[in-house]
């Protein structure tokens, strides 16, 4: 009988990969690339179009430069395109449809669903990204998670549950439970890790405090979550998800279409792209060129784990600094992102030259003592027709009411200070501001369509 | 090599590479369907355990998915 997997207590989950010369990776990398461009080539329409039009057929591709400089991008949008001429999956599915597993979406940007398919073999390659977070952090078999989470049809969760079995570690589901339910089922099991979204997290240990219980009492010794920037991007967040619930807390970046790309870096500083399963690139949003190491850039990222559905160049609108010529502190050769998802190319927002991301706004309005977690960023036109935002932020309870004005004033100090330009900020009561299972959503643009940023397309 | 030496490593993939190749002679052999599908598992984890070492360069198990082909063909 196999009980707890007997594992020894090395620092990596996979050593060979995690601290593999990043010469001798790339030289894999490359060979895995050219086969997959074959693969979805021969196995896709979406691809062979696009491949066709490009000029270009899957033995042309015989370095990282021709991979950098001929081979197109692909966007969700594709593959909503190639989904829609022909339902379900259409020209992006490569596998026969018998051999799909799991299928999961999303919203599209129209508002139609994207479809993600994935085969048995997908799900053990996806979950197993999120092994290597939990191992570098220094979860082990014998932890539990805890999953306060609903099990829908968004991928969500359902990686993580297949990284948990993987990892041979306990399942505990949250699932169609209520916040106050789930509160009492972990004061019952006593799961050491818990896995939600930060958001949802903060509500729980509200939830606890009016149910005149102190979250630390549940007994957790991990907060792991994704979907939302989380304790790696917003350092505040961190902090206050490590005091309520007296935890480490940690995120992985994933992008559900693509895969949990990116576990957690022990150090807390970002996260790494598994690239035993990935190869990314960062390129400027505009011009498609990509940055230097260090700057900012949008992901493009590539999966080796995604066979049903092949990505390949695929435009996360994901914001990142990347990082690969030094290892870690943590000892990883892999890509860094320094502080996870800065933003999304969709909401960059524009204001008097200066690009304000969405994660700077969070932590800088969250570092301002009397704020509470809960908040919103608007995005509109000023009357001179100019991209402006205003941020909308819950006060903490023990502020009083007449104290707004001063601490909005302070918040927008602080903002100026610190990005380099005022934004409107308003100061709204305690429990205003809804609150999210799932993501929260933050950010709202009011722009007219056509005065968005027309970024990564 | 890091962590495992590279020797070892050989003899590992060379390892799994038999026990794949045992697994695929009995899933040949199996007649009902609870067998196949063990046997069909056991060899993704295999070929699972060859890409931890690095060793595997196609991405699926199966070898067929290297020449398949479906979907419309181009016209120039």
């Amino acid at each position: 009988m196999y009980a707890v997997p007997v594992v020894s207590d090395d620092k990596f989950w996979n050593p060979y990969w995690e601290t593999m010369p990043r010469k001798e990776l790339e030289q894999i990398q490359l060979r895995r690339i050219r086969w997959l461009i074959k693969y979805a080539y021969e196995n896709t329409t979406l691809y062979r179009r696009k491949y066709h039009q490009a000029g270009i057929k899957p033995d042309d591709i015989k370095t990282m430069d021709d991979f950098v400089k001929k081979v197109p991008f692909v966007t969700k949008d594709d593959i909503l395109a190639a989904q829609t001429e022909l339902p379900p999956f259409g020209g992006a599915l490569a596998c026969e449809y018998d051999e799909i597993l799991h299928v999961f979406q999303t919203s599209g940007t129209t508002g139609t669903p994207l479809r993600i398919p994935f085969t048995h073999y997908d799900t053990i390659k996806y979950g197993e990204d999120w092994v290597y977070g939990f191992w570098a952090v220094g979860i082990r078999p014998r932890d539990s998670f805890y999953f306060a989470f609903g099990w829908g049809m968004y991928a969500g969760f359902w990686s993580c549950y297949w990284g948990v079995r993987r990892l041979g570690a306990k399942v505990i589901s949250g699932g169609g439970l209520s916040t106050e339910d789930r509160i009492r089922q972990m004061q019952a099991l006593k799961p050491t890790v818990l896995v939600a979204t930060p958001t949802y997290a903060l509500y729980l240990a509200e939830t606890c405090r009016k149910m005149g219980l102190d979250p630390k009492s549940l007994g957790l010794k991990y907060f792991y979550g994704a979907g939302e920037p989380g304790p790696t991007a917003l350092p505040k967040l961190r902090e206050e998800l490590e005091s309520a619930f007296g935890v480490k807390a940690y995120e992985l970046y994933g992008v559900a279409e693509v895969g949990a790309i990116a576990p957690a870096c022990p150090t807390q500083i970002g996260v790494h792209l598994n690239e035993s399963n990935y190869h990314c690139l960062v390129v400027d949003p505009e011009t498609g060129e990509v940055v230097s190491e260090g700057e900012r850039g949008e992901n493009v990222v590539t999966s080796f784990a995604q066979l049903a559905q092949p990505v390949i160049k695929y435009r996360t609108k994901d914001i990142v600094e990347w990082h690969y010529s030094e290892p870690c502190e943590c000892g990883r050769t892999w890509v860094l992102y320094k502080g996870s998802v800065l933003g999304r190319t969709d909401y960059v927002v524009k204001i008097r030259g200066i690009n304000v991301y969405q994660t700077a706004v969070e932590n800088i309005v969250r570092s301002v003592p009397g704020t509470s977690p809960h908040l919103e960023m608007h995005i509109r036109l000023d009357e001179r027709g100019m991209d402006d935002m205003l941020v909308r932020v819950e006060a903490d309870p023990s502020v009083p009411s007449e104290s707004y004005r001063e601490l909005a004033e302070k918040i927008a100090e602080e903002l100026r200070a610190a990005i380099g330009v005022r934004l409107d900020v308003e100061v709204v009561p305690p429990g205003s501001l809804p609150r999210y299972e799932l993501k929260a959503k933050k950010m709202f643009d009011h722009r007219p369509k056509e005065r968005r940023l027309q970024m990564g397309v | 090599m890091n962590d495992i030496a590279s020797d070892m490593r050989g003899e590992i993939v060379q390892l799994i590479r038999q026990a794949r190749e045992s697994v695929q002679k009995a899933m040949e052999l199996s007649e009902f369907p609870g067998l196949k599908k063990a046997l069909q598992d056991a060899d993704m984890m295999l070929h699972w355990s060859l890409w931890h070492l690095g060793a595997e360069e196609a991405l699926t198990p199966e070898a067929k998915k290297e020449t398949a082909h479906k979907g419309e063909p181009l016209t120039k």
